[in-house]
């Protein structure tokens, strides 16, 4: 599902991924981790498409990145993939339901049609009854399970999720991971986790460790986890 | 790929709700916008409803055909008369043989012992008997509206017999078929085309003029927004949203907003039609039906409004980053180009040239000082973020909320510098307002008022003489330069011509002059000998504006000699004469003569005359110049006024003057006000996130407050001294030119100051108070 070769990214003079090379298979669970600073979050955002490597080439279910202009770009993050941040990012002024349909209101979709699958996504993660509040007035943990349900509701091919309970509670957290990595076995989504928490790398298919750039062989690399 | 169309749809629908979920912000802005829309209709009415007010007095002239060309029928003689201040058109018809029509032109012709009056008029002849002792008669009809100006226009028409009717009277004939001329003679033209094309723009250019700074904050506002929605348009743009799609639903919502206060002020302005017609301080009032917009500068206008929105929001969001992420990764602060300084630099250069004597002219002055202002008003503007910058790094080194502050300064001067730019630009165009139109208080010590009848009597004069000949102007200036020149008046006086002038209406010539009758017979067509008659009064439509000196004089009886004598010392004038002491002692004072009658008893002494910023003569009544002059005002058949009904026409005249210039002031204030309330608030919010942060991180609330209150006030204060150093320096321009044109004006020092002065404490009021009611755990939960 990610074909990436030899990712590289800086900022100016510092050089934040230095050849990162990896794959991700079709609902598979893989966790990054590694410490604060390695590249990790950088690695992520360059696999989906926010960011554009400064070397080596992405490929997202067989489409290189590389090359793509910016429209081209938004159209591939808009159909094949779901993405879930630290603090949810959401539009604040809009209702959940309205927020879980945007993405599907781009593929095409009428917005009776969009919302109707918005509320069955809500649903699914268990906050269908918010489904009418503004995300403004959510907690965090709801606000969190809301862009699970975003980023799930189109059925994309990867999502990928940056500390995604960085910013919760323990309970609240686990919920969160534990919708994000039901949905994405349940669709045969490849879920691509950012995390600091042992717990939660736990429960992935597999985990890669960053470290300084690169891909830090001393954790169990490349091993699926037994559960 | 989704369709072009439903993707816009998606678009319009995120902009849509953003308004609606925003309702207070959108509101605000939706009310800036109205009042705004109103105030650029008013000024795109001010034209048409002129040149159609203009129709109406072309109609309401009598087709006069001079006496000689026939010997039956219907004459008729146009004069006017004054009732309690309000003007009375009055024709005086006889019937001559037996071929004269009952009506003329829908006006039932009066016959012996009729009057037919206007709508207006009846109710007055109820209500005042000496009015229906002046005008006795059954009523034979009504004057129709086709006929009135107003509709509270007094409009009598009297029958006479033939030998009664005043000199110069002429055949009423139908319309077309010629008209009386000035002297007498006959003239087919209509008076229709009197109105310059130039007066066309004028109205419209001085809305803009004082609409242009509110436009800048209306920008301001949408350039806050803009800022404010960054979190926003990261999340659509993480969902799939292109960068494009993202600027358009900002770009979308500003112009839904535009769109609703465009909208919402015209309904606005058309619902205050008759409100805004009653307003005009035009005589008899306008109708309702006479208040049109020029629509191809209001649809200008109009559609500019979203289109400013919409481009300042575009604008605004180029220092926004559109990222996904929404992380702005900047590795050093943007500094504002040094070029902005350029038109400031530029405005000083050319204020300077106007310093010059190649640049004193009347037109030259005039364009080198509104040059200047428009350089200045930019400059300062413009060059505001480049000053900001430099103070903002200088004050790195002070305590930790001048640190605090220099930080957002030195980052981002530009964003800091927007409540300023605006408020400066404000600041100019209000101490223009103060300088043209002083009569907008009604204090009675008012030095700005007197300053204004003088600025405004030269400019507006600059557009009477602008429908004559232009050659006529140049010697009707040139005698009046004579007048003022002459020996014998100059030794004894200050000749001043006076314009009362109210908006929408004919300028009123205000002067009472009185000068030697060999002067007078130099300059003009009057006879030496009936001069030494006694007085010889030249009349405008008089009155004499709160403040003029007076100076009583008599004049030599032999017709050799010019002089005139000094009766007792000269005196000012109160600003409100119907309260005044002296006022009150001219109530017994007899009136037979359209110049001013005061007894030389009751003149105060010990008022120095070149103090004063206006003279005019009067003269004592005498038996034998009171019949000298009652036989010059039947030859020139002038009305005569009492000094009670001079000053009433003076005082209604000012009052409605003062009543839409104050609309006008609370209309741009409200604007203003609500402009500045919104842009501090707005400035305010967008630093939640850092403060936020320091509150997080134990900063105490104080300095947090402080920090803010400097990063809000060390550009409202360079704004504010700038913008008050360069209002103060182009009115002392102005008045300046002024004055070599013979003109008295002051320069609004205590206005200007007082404007600054609520110009700078706004801002700094609105940021306290807005963190006093912000609670530490308000910032702390806040969403954003």
């Amino acid at each position: 599902m990610i074909e990436a070769r030899d990712v590289a990214f800086s900022y100016g003079d510092a050089e934040i991924l230095r050849g990162v090379s990896l794959d991700v298979n079709p609902g598979e669970v893989v966790a990054l981790v590694g410490p604060s600073g390695s590249g990790k979050s950088t690695l992520l955002y360059c696999l989906g498409g926010i960011l554009r490597p400064s070397g080596g080439s992405v490929a997202i279910d067989g489409v290189d990145l590389s090359g793509m202009s910016d429209d081209d770009l938004t159209v591939l993050r808009a159909d094949k993939c779901g993405y879930v941040l630290q603090f949810g990012r959401l539009v604040g002024e809009l209702s959940a339901l309205e927020n879980a349909s945007i993405p599907l209101r781009l593929t095409g979709l009428s917005r009776k049609q969009a919302e109707r699958k918005a509320a069955d996504a809500l649903a699914e993660v268990g906050v269908e009854h918010l489904a009418r509040r503004k995300t403004a007035s959510l907690s965090g943990g709801e606000q969190q399970r809301v862009a699970v349900a975003r980023a799930m509701v189109h059925r994309p091919k990867v999502v990928f999720a940056d500390e995604p309970t960085g910013a919760l509670d323990s309970a609240n957290g686990r919920l969160v991971m534990e919708c994000l990595t039901t949905l994405a076995k349940a669709n045969d989504t490849a879920l691509l986790v950012v995390t600091h928490d042992e717990g939660i790398a736990g429960r992935a298919d597999r985990r890669i460790g960053i470290r300084d750039g690169i891909v830090d062989t001393g954790v169990a690399a490349f091993q699926p986890v037994a559960r | 790929m989704i369709p072009r169309a439903r993707r816009l749809g998606l678009v319009l629908w995120l902009a849509w709700r953003s308004a609606l979920t925003s309702p207070r912000d959108t509101a605000l802005r939706a009310v800036v916008g109205s009042l705004t829309v109103v105030a650029v209709l008013l000024g795109c009415a001010l034209t048409p409803t002129a040149l159609n007010r203009s129709d109406r007095i072309a109609d309401a002239q009598l087709p006069l055909l001079p006496a000689t060309v026939q010997d039956r029928g219907l004459m008729a003689s146009q004069t006017h008369d004054y009732f309690d201040g309000e003007p009375i058109e009055v024709v005086t018809v006889a019937q001559v043989g037996g071929s004269a029509p009952s009506t003329f032109e829908g006006v039932p012709v009066p016959g012996p012992g009729e009057v037919t009056v206007s709508p207006q008029l009846a109710e007055d002849r109820e209500t005042f008997a000496e009015l229906a002792l002046r005008y006795p008669g059954e009523i034979a009809g009504y004057v129709p509206s086709s006929f009135l100006l107003g509709p509270h226009s007094r409009v009598v028409w009297r029958a006479v017999t033939p030998e009664d009717m005043p000199a110069g009277s002429g055949w009423l004939n139908d319309r077309g078929s010629g008209w009386l001329d000035d002297r007498g003679g006959s003239r087919n033209e209509d008076v229709r085309s009197s109105v310059p094309d130039a007066l066309s723009y004028a109205y419209p250019v001085l809305a803009l003029g004082f609409v242009l700074p509110l436009l800048a904050l209306v920008a301001v506002l949408a350039s806050l927004g803009a800022s404010r929605r960054e979190r926003r348009l990261a999340a659509l743009r993480l969902v799939g949203l292109s960068d494009g799609d993202a600027k358009r639903s900002v770009a979308l919502e500003e112009a839904v907003t535009s769109v609703f206060g465009v909208v919402v002020g015209t309904g606005i302005f058309f619902g205050a039609v008759p409100l805004v017609s009653s307003a005009l301080p035009a005589q008899g009032g306008v109708w309702a039906e006479d208040v049109t917009v020029s629509w191809p500068a209001a649809a200008l206008f109009l559609g500019s409004l979203p289109l400013v929105s919409v481009v300042i929001s575009q604008m605004g969001l180029r220092s926004v980053t559109t990222s996904a992420l929404s992380v702005e990764r900047r590795s050093s602060s943007r500094r504002p180009g040094n070029w902005r300084l350029l038109p400031l630099a530029l405005g000083l250069v050319v204020l300077g040239l106007s310093l010059l004597p190649a640049f004193q002219g009347p037109v030259v002055g005039s364009a080198t000082l509104f040059a200047a202002t428009a350089l200045l008003s930019v400059g300062v503007t413009a060059g505001l973020p480049v000053l900001v910058r430099a103070l903002g790094v200088r004050m790195r080194h002070g305590s930790l909320s001048a640190l605090l502050a220099a930080a957002k300064l030195e980052a981002d001067p530009a964003k800091s510098s927007r409540v300023a730019a605006g408020l400066t630009m404000l600041l100019i165009a209000s101490g223009f307002m103060l300088l043209f139109f002083p009569m907008i208080s009604e204090s009675d010590s008012d030095d700005f008022r007197v300053a204004g009848d003088r600025l405004g009597a030269t400019t507006l004069f600059g557009f009477q003489a602008m429908e004559a000949n232009r050659a006529e102007a140049v010697a009707r200036q040139d005698a009046w330069g004579t007048v003022e020149r002459s020996p014998a008046v100059r030794a004894a006086l200050q000749v001043r011509q006076v314009l009362v002038s109210p908006v929408g209406n004919q300028n009123r010539q205000v002067s009472i002059l009185t000068v030697g009758c060999t002067d007078l017979a130099l300059i003009a067509d009057v006879a030496a000998e009936d001069c030494a008659k006694g007085l010889v009064t030249r009349t405008g439509m008089s009155a004499l504006p709160g403040g003029s000196a007076v100076q009583a004089v008599r004049e030599s009886d032999s017709p050799d000699d010019a002089r005139l004598e000094s009766l007792g010392a000269p005196f000012e004038l109160p600003t409100r004469p119907v309260e005044s002491d002296v006022v009150a002692a001219l109530e017994g004072v007899a009136n037979t003569g359209a110049e001013i009658v005061v007894p030389t008893e009751i003149l105060p002494e010990g008022v120095p005359l070149a103090e004063l910023p206006a003279t005019t003569l009067i003269s004592p009544r005498t038996g034998a110049l009171e019949t000298a002059r009652t036989e010059l005002l039947t030859r020139l058949n002038v009305a005569s006024l009492t000094f009670d009904e001079q000053f009433r026409i003076s005082t209604l005249s000012t009052r409605q003057y003062q009543s839409i210039l104050w609309l006008a002031s609370l209309l741009v204030v409200a604007i203003a006000g609500l402009a500045t309330m919104v842009a501090t608030h707005e400035m305010v919010r967008s630093t939640r996130p850092e403060r936020r942060l320091l509150a997080v991180g134990g900063v105490r609330r104080r300095v947090q407050e402080r920090a803010l209150t400097i990063q809000t006030m060390v550009p409202v204060s360079l704004g504010v001294v700038g913008g008050t150093l360069a209002t103060l320096a182009i009115a002392h321009g102005f008045v300046g030119l002024l004055a070599d044109q013979g003109g008295v004006a002051l320069v609004p020092v205590s206005g200007v100051l007082i404007t600054a002065a609520v110009a700078w404490a706004a801002p700094a009021m609105g940021t306290v108070l807005i963190l006093r009611t912000e609670s530490q755990r308000e910032l702390l939960q806040s969403p954003e």
